[in-house]
């Protein structure tokens, strides 16, 4: 076994130096976002300010990053949520993360803040720093291309300079986005870091490991799923689906259907303006989008950025979408927190209780202004802070589209329930991959649990979210795990009787999955059809990882986040929904269209081992071998 | 008149972006497709997401969702992950 190597650097004095996880840690916490959550708890007082010189960032790996698994190549930033106040996690697929791995480390830690604009650059081992110079103020792209081709690299844009609440941090073309990673970098005066080196990941059972890795390889190559949906129309696919079952936000969550939704759909888009697809490293899906922007090949949107500067601003300019996509990544802006973040600004104009400029059906002036926010400019600086913060001072609370401050992704929860009570719960804020992402399973995947029942909801919400935190925290891409609803389900089809039926049961199995919760510590076996992760983790690590064991270590990790949140003075009371999805039915002559929190949230607390007031209780802490 | 708009993996099949039609439920276009294009594209038809005005047939009668003039028919390819 071979224990995590990290660096500590601490930003006042330039200097960092290097230590390794404990054993013990290791064994419990692994890597990613749940061994973060450890360590931010660890490493900072309560109340500490997420722009101040005492926050940490934590910018770390997986074991199997670079390894060559399938989909392996995310890599993880912790940090206090600039948005909520609570924890943040944010993961992107550039390249920095594995070279980061092969330069010596498997993770910084970033503490104080540095006087000036600086640069760290980790090669073999050695970590260096050197002023930023002219970098500062250039973009992300201008940014990376001072450095040599080879290396990985992560940079912030002017949003992340100008402390843009949602900025993002970015690597490659692939964005850390959501929580303000770029505005915690930012504030350490830290414009990039790059990193290269030529060690080797450790695996602990090669042979094994090359050989079950060619088996996932072609079992995801051969899926409908991750095989031929997401390669040929990427995660923006999406927008036909979610509008099919009116699971597709519109007008600022009003509604949940758009009538010109397909011309801002995937299809769309790979009809007339698909490039060609690519990948992160060793990802056989392939799911990227490239399209050509103002004579240029970029990166496409994702389904959240078609939704949002599409259905949601009530715009159908595919040509403009394009544009916003690849403007916010040269300014490092996450595009779900700022497009909601207009949404809402569009709103408030239409209620009249402000005006920035911005008003639905229009996306033509949006270049402009979002270049304004990047830059704080005048009142754009305003909605440089998020919804949140701009209900509390113009109002309309009731409609401003976040949980805990995180604006949420694009998903209608009045129409999958699930969804709603996961956007709730989950601990960085309005997030559908921290909260379960049953949409998947009620509205816009193959397979339609009743969408608009509360019924074994709560017990799927802590399945999920307990099994996306472990697949995140070792180091693989959530697309990964879309394998497994069974194959044949998708050659059926999703009106078939037999996929119908399988949906129904599914939302009157509540107490299958919460008895299936109970005994995971008895759950010793590894299934390709289930979490081929555990397997990998088990042949890279060497450590005993079973099905069972594996969503154990992801519900240690939602328990360690939740624990950070509720020292920060995140309670129960903040797992809230805007009153528009707990009490306004989407559809007026349906009462069943909206979520109904109170019925669900005490009965996922109780599956989850917490307290009433959400907390966890000491037993439950006691069972996950959590210390605090 | 109504409209059929096929879109991947279907439109491999039957080589055709959209087509008018002049059928009064989705199950006739359903038998349409497997007489005029064969048993392959009758099963995918099948299989994909079918929707009505960009509405699933989930939420409205299912197959025997009629078809009104104007209406467009879509079989969307089943997809998931955002």
């Amino acid at each position: 076994m071979r224990t995590p190597v990290y660096a500590i650097i601490d930003l006042n004095t330039r200097t960092s130096a290097r230590f390794e996880i404990d054993e013990s840690m290791y064994r419990k916490y692994i890597g990613g976002k749940i061994l973060g959550a450890r360590l931010l708890y660890d490493l900072t007082p309560a109340g500490v300010d997420p722009l101040g010189p005492d926050a940490v960032v934590i910018i770390n790996t997986s074991p199997a990053n670079g390894t060559g698994a399938p989909c392996s190549s995310r890599f993880n930033m912790t940090f206090k949520n600039v948005l909520t106040g609570g924890i943040a996690s944010s993961n992107c697929g550039g390249q920095f993360g594995v070279l980061m791995k092969r330069a010596g480390y498997d993770g910084i830690i970033l503490r104080g803040q540095s006087e000036t604009p600086c640069v760290i650059s980790i090669v073999d081992k050695q970590i260096t720093f050197s002023d930023a110079g002219e970098l500062w103020g250039k973009d992300t792209e201008e940014t990376q291309n001072a450095f040599p081709k080879i290396y990985g690299k992560l940079v912030i844009g002017p949003a992340g300079e100008n402390l843009v609440r949602y900025a993002a941090a970015v690597s490659g073309e692939r964005v850390a986005g959501r929580c303000g990673a770029g505005a915690v970098l930012g504030a350490k005066k830290i414009k990039a870091i790059v990193a290269y080196g030529t060690q080797r990941p450790y695996v602990a059972k090669p042979e094994k490991f090359a050989k079950y890795v060619k088996k996932w390889v072609s079992f995801l190559r051969n899926h409908p799923m991750t095989g031929e949906a997401l390669p040929n129309y990427g995660s923006a696919g999406l927008v036909s689906k979610a509008n099919a079952t009116n699971a597709l936000p519109t007008h600022n969550f009003k509604y949940g259907h758009f009538k010109d939704a397909q011309a801002v759909s995937g299809e769309t888009l790979a009809d007339k303006y698909l490039v060609r697809n690519s990948s992160c490293i060793s990802c056989p899906i392939r799911c990227e989008r490239r399209v050509q922007v103002d004579g240029k090949e970029v990166k496409g949107p994702e389904y959240e950025t078609c939704g949002f500067f599409g259905p949601n601003i009530d715009c159908i300019s595919m040509e403009n979408m394009l544009r916003l996509n690849y403007q916010c990544d040269l300014l490092g802006m996450d595009t779900i927190s700022l497009a909601s973040s207009i949404a809402f600004a569009m709103e408030l104009k239409e209620n009249g209780l402000a005006d920035f400029g911005v008003s639905f059906g229009n996306s033509d002036n949006l270049i402009e202004i979002v270049e304004k926010i990047a830059a704080r400019e005048g009142i754009y600086g305003e909605l440089a802070n998020g919804s949140k913060w701009l209900s509390e001072k113009y109002g309309g609370k009731e409609y401003a589209m976040h949980s805990k401050g995180l604006e949420m992704a694009s998903y209608e929860p009045r129409r999958s329930v699930g969804m709603g009570l996961g956007y709730a719960t989950s601990n960085r804020g309005g997030c559908h991959l921290n909260g379960g992402y049953l949409a998947l399973l009620e509205s816009v995947g193959v397979l339609s649990m009743d969408a608009l029942s509360t019924s074994a909801k709560p017990a799927f919400t802590a399945f999920f979210q307990n099994a996306l935190e472990a697949i995140s925290a070792s180091g693989f891409c959530l697309f990964s795990a879309q394998s497994f609803v069974p194959a044949i389900l998708f050659k059926l089809g999703p009106h078939h009787k037999v996929t119908r039926a399988v949906g129904k049961i599914a939302t009157h199995m509540g107490g299958g999955v919460r008895a299936l919760l109970w005994m995971l510590p008895i759950l010793r076996f590894n299934s390709l059809y289930l979490f081929p992760h555990a397997e990998v983790l088990r042949l890279v690590t060497g450590l005993p990882f079973y099905t069972g064991s594996f969503v154990h270590l992801g519900d240690r990790g939602y328990n360690m986040e939740r624990l950070y949140n509720f020292r920060e003075g995140l309670t129960g009371k903040d797992d809230s929904l805007p009153d528009r999805l707990t009490k306004m039915p989407q559809d007026p002559n349906n009462p069943r269209t909206i979520v109904n929190l109170d019925k669900m949230l005490p009965i996922y607390y109780r599956i989850r081992g917490w307290n009433t007031d959400g907390s966890p209780s000491k037993r439950t802490l006691r069972k996950l071998g959590i210390r605090v | 008149m109504k409209t059929i708009r096929y879109y991947a993996p279907l439109r491999g099949i039957i080589k055709k972006e959209s087509e008018e039609i002049e059928l009064s439920s989705v199950k006739d276009v359903l038998h349409y497709i497997e007489k005029t294009y064969g048993k392959e594209a009758s099963v995918c038809a099948k299989s994909a997401l079918i929707v009505v005005n960009d509405l699933s047939i989930s939420l409205l009668q299912g197959a025997k969702t009629p078809l009104n003039d104007g209406d467009v028919i879509g079989f969307l390819p089943v997809c998931g992950g955002g």
